[in-house]
């Protein structure tokens, strides 16, 4: 399962801005042509990001320039359904927070508030990015956009990765001693075993410290209409748009180990040893891509 | 029922990983093409981007200085600099087989970025020499970021044109290039299959 979850976070690698020096192709072994159908619906979904896209220039355009207070809705209706789907695409936390709920009892509840913790902070780092970038330091993104922005990146995967590290100590810890609120049944998990909420912020904190690049598009265009207040209501919509997209991840992974536990619910001793693998399944993932995303990022 | 419950678990996993969903890009294009002719010989392709408005506006917003709405020289060499040697590591998007393998582009010429309307417009040309021959040459030309951050679609005016000179007779149509998909096998280019020949005296 750990080798499995691997590959798939090779594939999901995200790419720097190909525009700024710094950057070069993210290396991904070839594949061969998905079915058809597949393609459709990926050409689909890109050409409605690619009009969501453009329509949100042009709604911004028409509440600034023209004063069209009655459109304002509709671009904030764009910009949920624009991070919605934006966050589909690599680089949102989606693996970590699918191996995140693997590895830790939460409730559906703390799934939910995780996600959009992460999706919070995803954009408030593109805020505070681009207010420091242009408000105070008067630079630029493209100046960002080359060494300063791989050694945020880096310290951002190399905290996932030591999260990760933290995570599959404290799993081979419970396995060594294992107690009350190991097993994932149905039943027990969430009311005894799952933590505080409050110890969710961290996470949370380290799987969104990267800022949002779609975000940073939006403020900074914001700010060539001289409308920055703007840039800060689409992209706090844009966030709520990810928050369901994230959050959904995560009760996928969640619902998984529910339905999972419930099928093994009269096999105790299976039940254990998948609890103990899942843990450290996912506590492992979480390090391993972290580290492939830190290694990747240094070449 | 402990059937569905598997299926429940299955899909949950496959669709909690399923990272390589679309809607990745940040940027989009649109790209064309025109093909330079001259003494019976393919002289090189003069590309067009026209960038989306979003990415257009930061790299206005950082290079268009004194606002006049126009990029000077300088403006326009620290863009060259700063916003487009760099593609020179992604071969600059461009897809070029001449029926020798793909070619690595060394060096562009003529890179011009310039404003037009609210969009952001880079003109750039790719030299190469290819003899037209009288037997014929077919040669594919694409553009597309295979790592996926930028969309490149072909411009929906004239995607592709031609500057043939009096030696010689050129063809072209649009195919998928299942062979260069990308991103999971889902995106699968289209490429511009040019033929062209020395006319018959």
């Amino acid at each position: 399962m750990a080798a499995v979850f691997f590959l798939l976070a090779i594939f999901a690698a995200a790419q720097d801005n190909p525009f700024f020096s710094g950057s070069e192709p993210t290396a991904k072994p070839p594949v061969s042509s998905a079915s058809g159908l597949f393609q459709d619906i990926v050409n689909g979904v890109v050409g409605l990001q690619r009009d969501l896209n453009a329509r949100l220039s042009e709604l911004s355009r028409s509440v600034t320039e023209e004063g069209n207070a009655g459109v304002f809705f509709i671009l904030l209706a764009a910009a949920f359904g624009y991070g919605l789907v934006h966050a589909l695409g690599p680089g949102h936390g989606k693996v970590v927070m699918a191996s995140y709920a693997l590895a830790n009892p939460l409730k559906a509840k703390q799934g939910v508030l995780l996600g959009a913790g992460v999706a919070v902070v995803h954009t408030l780092s593109a805020v505070v990015l681009v207010t420091a970038l242009y408000l105070i330091l008067n630079s630029s993104y493209q100046a960002y956009g080359g060494m300063p922005k791989k050694i945020i990146t880096l310290v951002g995967y190399g905290l996932i990765a030591g999260m990760g590290a933290l995570l599959l100590v404290r799993a081979v810890f419970r396995l060594r001693r294992p107690g009350r609120g190991d097993a994932i049944s149905p039943q027990t998990e969430a009311p005894a075993a799952a933590g505080k909420t409050r110890e969710l912020v961290l996470p949370a904190l380290l799987m969104g410290m990267v800022p949002c690049e779609g975000a940073v598009l939006i403020l900074v265009f914001s700010l060539s209409i001289d409308a920055f207040w703007l840039g800060i209501c689409l992209s706090a919509v844009m966030s709520a748009g990810m928050a369901v997209t994230i959050s959904v991840v995560g009760l996928l992974a969640l619902g998984a180990k529910k339905g999972t536990a419930a099928f093994l619910s009269k096999r105790k001793n299976a039940l254990r040893i998948l609890t103990s693998l899942v843990q450290l399944s996912g506590a492992a993932v979480i390090m391993m891509f972290g580290a492939a995303l830190f290694a990747g990022g240094l070449w | 029922m402990r059937t569905p419950r598997l299926i429940l678990a299955c899909v949950g996993f496959l669709c909690a990983f399923a990272e390589d969903a679309p809607a990745h890009p940040h940027v989009f294009i649109e790209n064309s093409f025109t093909f330079m002719f001259g003494g019976g010989r393919l002289k090189g392709i003069a590309v067009t981007w026209i960038f989306d408005e979003m990415f257009s506006a930061s790299i206005i917003v950082d290079n268009d200085r004194n606002r006049n709405g126009k990029f000077e020289a300088r403006e326009s060499k620290a863009i060259e600099e700063g916003a487009f040697s760099n593609l020179k590591n992604f071969n600059y998007f461009l897809f070029i087989d001449a029926g020798r393998g793909r070619l690595k582009i060394q060096a562009v010429r003529d890179f011009h970025p310039e404003i037009l309307g609210k969009r952001l417009v880079y003109r750039f040309f790719v030299p190469f020499d290819v003899d037209a021959g009288a037997a014929g040459k077919t040669l594919a030309a694409g553009c597309f970021d295979s790592t996926y951050f930028c969309d490149v679609t072909y411009a929906a005016i004239d995607p592709v044109t031609v500057e043939a000179d009096e030696l010689t007779s050129v063809s072209w149509d649009l195919v998928k290039d299942k062979k260069n998909a990308y991103w999971g096998g889902t995106i699968v280019p289209r490429v511009v299959r040019l033929k062209f020949r020395l006319k018959n005296e």
